[in-house]
């Protein structure tokens, strides 16, 4: 169980991805925010990571799930776990960064809602009539501290690139960290199988964020354009929802905003940023 | 807020006041309602929504809301009777002389002539209510009294606090044109027109060029054309 | 004889191709290039097909078009029967339809650019691009008021063109770039009436009309009604 320590630490000590690394060639850099401060991101000719602060501090760095990971704090923890990124068989897909003017805690808590599918995703990820949410799981795991939510479903038209025709899709959510959520979903192509979408969120700053989606997805054909390009529509269509949510800042106060049952994953993503003292990108109390 | 012709059945448009974010939408019926701009579900803007019948629903998560304001449908849970606590936050709405007034205030009777007027247009213009007020009352914008570029007089005054009234003639008759005046935020305004009497589309056209004219005039503070009179005392006086 | 677009689904110029083809019903096959974060189109692969780098690229057995306004055209040349879509027999309504064909080229370089720089981080004076989208689109405003005068919903005519088609994208996106329509109640209406076209398609950021679905069957209501 996270210590409850000041908004500003529990947002500083976590990892962010700040580039994808591929992108990222030796002799490059590029230059971002993570969390108001200026950060480039670098490698040198030799390969190595070099993250620097304005003042010329260095963040720890590495690579995982295709991106440059870094912090501007001191995580005690490594990098969450994903096991199904390195299963055979899966093509990786680094989607690129679409940035958006709105809170990171309100792009985790969109991506984690289904509710919207049938008028946000209209035609692909629900359709009216099709707009109940029945009743689904959610717990938190101890040993990890990360939210799940389990036994989801609905029907889609068009579930992903590799579907053909309209199936109900199963779904399992994990927040295994404040701005990162994972995503579970039915996998068409080996039914056995779960397909697995991501969001990194990089926080520039309370009200602005750069959305790196990842996948890794067992696909029976498309091209890797085809592959990104299905799930930039999908992310583009929630962009214009995001920027126009207000207060921009994510209520943590319940009072403020109501939630149903069908937002039982959101209801217990606040309630746990709230236990961690995560209130960056957060409204604490009723404005 | 908005010219009612603007707003057709089943229209949903946002209106700025000051800081305060509007929806404004009319049922398929033509009741027009003014809310705040804010689903209490999770914040979604409701002008983004569209009409169905008599209830705006959200774009969200298409959360229904009747013309009370009341939530009366959830998609999500398509059995349930939401509670009659889930509501948006209502503004007094009046409907009056071709405009949709709103009132941010809880109380307070409309100080708005009732009038028959023939719409123009909406306006945007980069300068603030006092500065548009000035230009038209103090008779300094210049014009000629049947609404061509060029020299002439014409009176306007004040009705209420929001509106405009300015004397002038076309086609040898006498008209009033009428400018609802809807403060913006960062000192910008919008002013929305009307003719009094008929209007052919050869009048508004000429009317929207005036409107132009005007927004010029005000966004160009010290400029002056020459085919424009002079600001001066006498020339006006000639 | 299959046409072929080379497409990237967040492009507004794309996006002219595939709204007029889905209007006018004609089969393509799209070629979706890795714009971002791939940058192929900057690639030789694809510098060999179009030297400029640029999408939609259409290419219709030896034709290749790699301007989106040539590709309308050709379009409703080959496939509008009622030949509404460009008037070329009249010389007045060609020639103002190619007006507004250039027009929507400042669409793309302000309005558009804007949205490439707030979407995906483009190197951009923004706030230029802002102030000239708010210029044209006061241009556009006072058009369309004006045309509505006379009872027109269109840019030029008395039905829909092709110049509609291609100012429509880059102002129905101009939030994406921070630019608002709030100012221009005559725009909202003729983006209302071109979502509203038979056969209209939507794209990321152009929600569907909801209102013109069928309305649920079953709804709640409460007792009190």
């Amino acid at each position: 169980m996270s210590e409850t320590t000041t908004g500003g630490d529990a947002a500083r000590d976590e990892w962010y991805a700040v580039a994808i690394a591929a992108q990222l060639r030796p002799g490059e850099a590029s230059e971002t925010v993570l969390l108001d401060e200026p950060v480039r991101v670098a490698r040198s000719a030799d390969g190595t990571l070099a993250v620097t602060k304005a003042d010329g501090t260095a963040c720890p760095a590495f690579e995982r799930y295709g991106h440059v990971w870094t912090s501007v704090g001191a995580p005690d923890h490594e990098i969450f776990d994903i096991p199904e990124a390195t299963q055979e068989g899966r093509t990786l897909v680094d989607c690129g960064a679409v940035r958006v003017r709105c809170s990171p805690l309100r792009a985790v808590e969109n991506f984690l809602d289904i509710a919207h599918f049938p008028y946000v995703h209209t035609d692909i990820l629900g359709a009216e009539p099709k707009t109940e949410v029945e009743p689904y799981k959610v717990h938190i795991e101890e040993k990890t501290d990360e939210i799940w939510a389990t036994k989801v479903k609905f029907f889609q038209p068009q579930a992903a690139k590799s579907a053909e025709g309209g199936i109900v899709t199963d779904y399992m959510y994990r927040v295994p960290a404040p701005m990162t959520a994972i995503l579970y979903k039915t996998c068409p192509p080996q039914p056995g199988e779960w397909d697995i979408i991501t969001i990194f969120v990089q926080p520039l700053a309370e009200d602005l964020c750069d959305v790196w989606p990842w996948m890794a997805l067992f696909d029976d054909g498309n091209s890797l354009a085809e592959l990104i390009h299905f799930q930039q529509m999908i992310f583009l269509q929630d962009r214009s929802i995001l920027e126009n949510q207000m207060p921009r800042l994510l209520p943590l106060d319940p009072k403020m905003e109501i939630p149903t049952r069908a937002d039982m994953t959101s209801v217990a993503y606040r309630r746990w940023l709230k236990k961690r003292g995560m209130t960056y990108g957060a409204l604490t109390q009723a404005a | 807020m908005a010219l009612s012709e603007g707003l057709k059945p089943g229209g949903v448009m946002r209106a700025v006041i000051g800081d305060t974010d509007i929806v404004v939408w009319r049922t398929a019926d033509g009741q027009a309602n003014a809310w705040n701009n804010r689903c209490p579900h999770r914040g979604m803007r409701l002008s983004f929504g569209f009409v169905r019948g008599d209830r705006l629903a959200c774009l969200y998560h298409g959360w229904q809301f009747g013309p009370d304001s009341v939530c009366r449908y959830i998609p999500a849970h398509p059995d349930l009777v939401p509670p009659d606590t889930i509501t948006a936050t209502v503004y007094r709405v009046v409907e009056s002389g071709g405009v949709i007034w709103v009132s941010l205030l809880d109380s307070g009777e409309p100080d708005i002539a009732d009038v028959t007027a023939a719409p123009v247009r909406s306006i945007a213009v980069d300068a603030g209510v006092d500065q548009v007020r000035a230009a038209l009352t103090g008779a300094t914008f210049p014009v000629s009294a049947d609404w061509q570029p060029g020299t002439g007089r014409f009176s306007a005054a004040m009705s209420g606090d929001a509106m405009v009234t300015i004397e002038g003639e076309a086609e040898g008759q006498s008209r009033t044109l009428f400018a609802a005046l809807q403060p913006l935020p960062d000192g910008r305004t919008t002013v929305h027109l009307q003719i009094s009497g008929d209007a052919d589309a050869a009048l508004r056209k000429r009317l929207s060029a005036w409107a132009e004219r005007l927004r010029w005039f005000l966004e160009n503070p010290g400029e002056a054309t020459s085919s424009w009179a002079p600001a001066t005392a006498e020339a006006r006086a000639a | 004889m299959t046409l072929t677009l080379y497409d990237y689904v967040l492009s507004g110029s794309a996006y002219k191709a595939r709204l007029m083809m889905a209007i006018l019903g004609v089969p393509y096959e799209a070629i979706p290039v890795d714009f971002y974060p791939g940058n192929e189109h900057r690639q030789p692969d694809f510098l060999d097909l179009n030297p400029s780098g640029t999408l939609p690229v259409l290419v219709d057995g030896d034709l290749v078009l790699t301007d989106s306004a040539a590709i309308l055209a050709y379009i409703a040349q080959n496939h509008d029967p009622s030949g509404k879509w460009m008037p070329v027999g009249d010389a007045a309504q060609l020639a103002q339809v190619i007006q507004w064909l250039a027009f929507s080229q400042r669409l793309t370089a302000t309005a558009g650019a804007a949205r490439l720089h707030d979407m995906i981080n483009r190197p951009l004076d923004v706030e230029a691009a802002r102030k000239g989208a708010h210029a044209a689109f006061r241009e556009l405003e006072r058009h369309l008021t004006d045309r509505e005068f006379y009872g027109a919903t269109f840019l030029v005519g008395d039905c829909p063109t092709i110049a509609d088609i291609a100012c429509f994208p880059y102002v129905a996106l101009s939030p994406d770039g921070g630019i608002a329509h709030d100012d221009y109640p005559a725009i909202r209406r003729w983006l209302y009436a071109v979502r509203a076209l038979p056969g209209f398609l939507e794209m990321p950021g152009i929600h569907a009309l909801h209102d013109l679905r069928d309305d649920r069957p079953g709804t709640v209501t409460h007792a009190a009604e």
